[in-house]
């Protein structure tokens, strides 16, 4: 599906894979980006699955994991927001890198490359652009 | 867990037939309550009937059907908002006769979401049904079933040949009307790209019987795309 | 409030888009045209001895097919427009839709032959003030016309339950009983012709040959059979409607 932009966040769905945990990602990594900051409202279920086109019990399966993370926090009669912990976001932040980083290890070791190898690689790629940025 | 409380439909190896013909055979299949569930298969494979029964029209040969907790006769079909396949509207109605006779002869009209809808919509009271473009139809035909304060909703085909904004209208209508209220979609459709987003649940269907259901999203995850399913299993 | 629903139902049939006759402007215009033909007619054969308007009453022994044809109709029409799913998924007793229906083709059928009735009348008061006693009365022509209307009202409940089922049977798995259904349909139809005599239409000359008009009671009688037989066919048509239609 197409990329849409809802509420400062980006969403581009993929509907070959679970859309929830789209959504989640989504969510999670705008908010890690800082694309929506701390505090700021998010879109209601029914906003964001109409933005979307996209049922909206996914939707609120999305919400009700957010805010079981206390990602965000609903007020009653005025709508979801973000948290305000620091704290939190710097958690999903953290998450997210860790999350990064197994993902590039898992890939270089299938391709056969051990922990030196890749310290060396990594060295070498920021001499690179140390040297291109003068 | 009380399995039965949380299912609006039921089917237990269900059959009818027309004359010699089988049209359904051996059917079961479970629609959850407050979800939107899609019944998909190729032309002939007996989704029209089965949509039929569950409104009330047409009783099962053989097998158990129980629709909000009932069996679908006449009566049952009060608390069930059916758009038929092919479905088309009496030509010399304006918009608001349309309105007029649905609220004379259907239960549980609600005039004000109904014109609410219309103007989502695009209709005008004193727009003739025969002036329309198929879309234009389609969407009064929605919006007057979208109207009604009822538990089921069943949609045969409604975005069967109709143009591409008249699809997105509808959409949108639906997912406003199921955010709001506490209902149960059933709908088969061709269309799987463009409307699969909206599926809490899928049903596959040939040749009269089930060959696949299941949650969209766990499909998703074990096989791709509904599209991709469907391509799996029919193409 | 089934009273109020029948009500409606009746009214949407009657605005439903008809046969290529409808109610209302083109009503007129056909009324018209007729009255136009008819004084022609009657302006170039008037003087012929053997003329009396009461000829025009010989088509009335088409008008029993015209209500078969009208309440099939009525019926068709669901399938014709692509409304059916809707008609069939109404809340309401299949004796009030089909009811519904049969009303208002009888309805549109009765306006149709009050017209005609009229023009012919129309006919008669011109053709007296013309040839006076050589032509049947007008008194002899109101009696006529009456006497034929009410057999016409007779025997239209079973013209109507038959057409219906005629709609009805075609769209279900009976379909091979159709070719009785003609039968029954063709029978219906000269009931109309026998019960009139079959001929005995005309009257000459001035009132006291009045007495073949008036049909013995005896006819009239028959119609307890014959409603019966509509009752019945009526019943059977919701059957069908019920339970053997394939959409």
């Amino acid at each position: 599906m197409e990329e849409v932009r809802v509420g400062g966040m980006r969403f581009a769905l993929d509907l070959s894979q679970p859309l929830y945990e789209q959504v989640l990602d989504q969510v999670r990594s705008s908010i890690a980006k800082g694309e929506i900051a701390l505090g700021d409202k998010i879109p209601s279920v029914r906003e964001l699955a109409q933005a979307l086109k996209i049922n909206p019990n996914t939707v609120m399966r999305a919400y009700q994991e957010l805010e079981r993370d206390r990602l965000t926090e609903t007020r009653r009669g005025q709508g979801t927001y973000i948290t305000t912990d620091m704290g939190v976001v710097e958690g999903i932040r953290s998450r997210l890198a860790e999350q990064a980083i197994d993902e590039f290890l898992t890939k270089m070791s299938s391709l056969g490359f051990d922990d030196g190898e890749i310290d060396q690689l990594l060295r070498k790629k920021r001499g690179m652009d140390d040297e291109r940025n003068g | 867990m009380n399995v039965t409380a949380n299912m609006a439909i039921r089917a237990d190896r269900l059959s009818k037939s027309y004359g010699k013909k089988l049209a359904i055979e051996c059917l079961s299949m479970t629609v959850p309550e407050h979800s939107i569930t899609a019944v998909l298969g190729p032309n002939g494979a007996g989704k029209s009937t089965l949509m039929r029964m569950i409104a009330g029209q047409g009783a099962p040969g053989e097998g158990i059907l129980t629709v909000l907790g009932r069996t679908p006769d006449r009566e049952a079909g009060r608390r069930v908002a059916y758009l038929p396949d092919r479905a088309r509207w009496y030509p010399h109605h304006t918009v608001e006769q349309a309105a007029e006779w649905f609220g004379k002869l259907q239960e549980g009209f609600d005039r004000e979401r109904a014109w609410g809808l219309f103007d989502s919509f695009g209709l005008e009271a004193e727009m003739k049904v025969s002036g329309m473009s198929r879309g234009q139809e389609a969407r009064l035909m929605l919006a007057l079933c979208l109207a009604r304060d009822v538990p089921l909703l069943v949609l045969d085909e409604p975005f069967s040949g109709i143009d591409m904004i008249s699809r997105e209208k509808i959409v949108g209508a639906l997912i406003d009307s199921f955010a709001e209220r506490m209902q149960t979609v059933l709908i088969s459709t061709h269309e799987i790209a463009e409307t699969e987003s909206l599926f809490d649940r899928a049903i596959f269907m040939d040749r009269g019987t089930v060959v696949l259901e299941g949650e969209a999203e766990r499909l998703r995850a074990e096989r791709g795309s509904l599209q991709q399913v469907y391509r799996q299993l029919f193409g | 409030m089934p009273q109020g629903t029948f009500f409606f139902l009746v009214k949407h049939e009657l605005s439903s888009r008809g046969s290529k006759l409808r109610l209302g402007k083109w009503l007129w215009i056909y009324g018209g045209l007729l009255l136009l033909l008819a004084a022609v007619a009657v302006a170039i054969w008037g003087n012929n001895a053997d003329y009396d308007p009461s000829y025009f009453m010989f088509t009335a022994y088409v008008f029993p097919f015209m209500i078969f044809g009208f309440a099939v109709e009525a019926l068709k029409r669901e399938w014709a427009e692509g409304t059916i799913g809707w008609w069939l998924s109404l809340p309401h007793s299949r004796v009030q839709l089909l009811g519904a229906k049969a009303i208002a083709a009888w309805i549109r059928f009765t306006s149709y032959v009050l017209l005609y009735f009229a023009v012919v009348l129309l006919l008669d008061v011109y053709s007296v003030a013309m040839y006076g006693d050589r032509v049947t009365s007008v008194k002899g022509m109101l009696v006529l016309e009456a006497q034929l209307f009410g057999i016409l009202v007779g025997i239209s409940p079973v013209m109507l339950a038959i057409g219906l089922l005629f709609v009805a049977v075609r769209r279900s798995g009976l379909k091979p009983l159709l070719p009785l259904l003609w039968l029954l349909m063709g029978i219906g139809g000269n009931v109309f012709g026998w019960m009139t005599g079959g001929g005995q239409l005309t009257v000459y000359g001035s009132d006291e040959n009045l007495g073949p008009l008036v049909y013995p009671i005896w006819i009239w009688l028959w119609l307890i059979p014959i409603w019966a037989i509509a009752a019945l066919l009526f019943a059977a048509t919701i059957k069908v409607c019920d339970k053997h239609l394939e959409r």
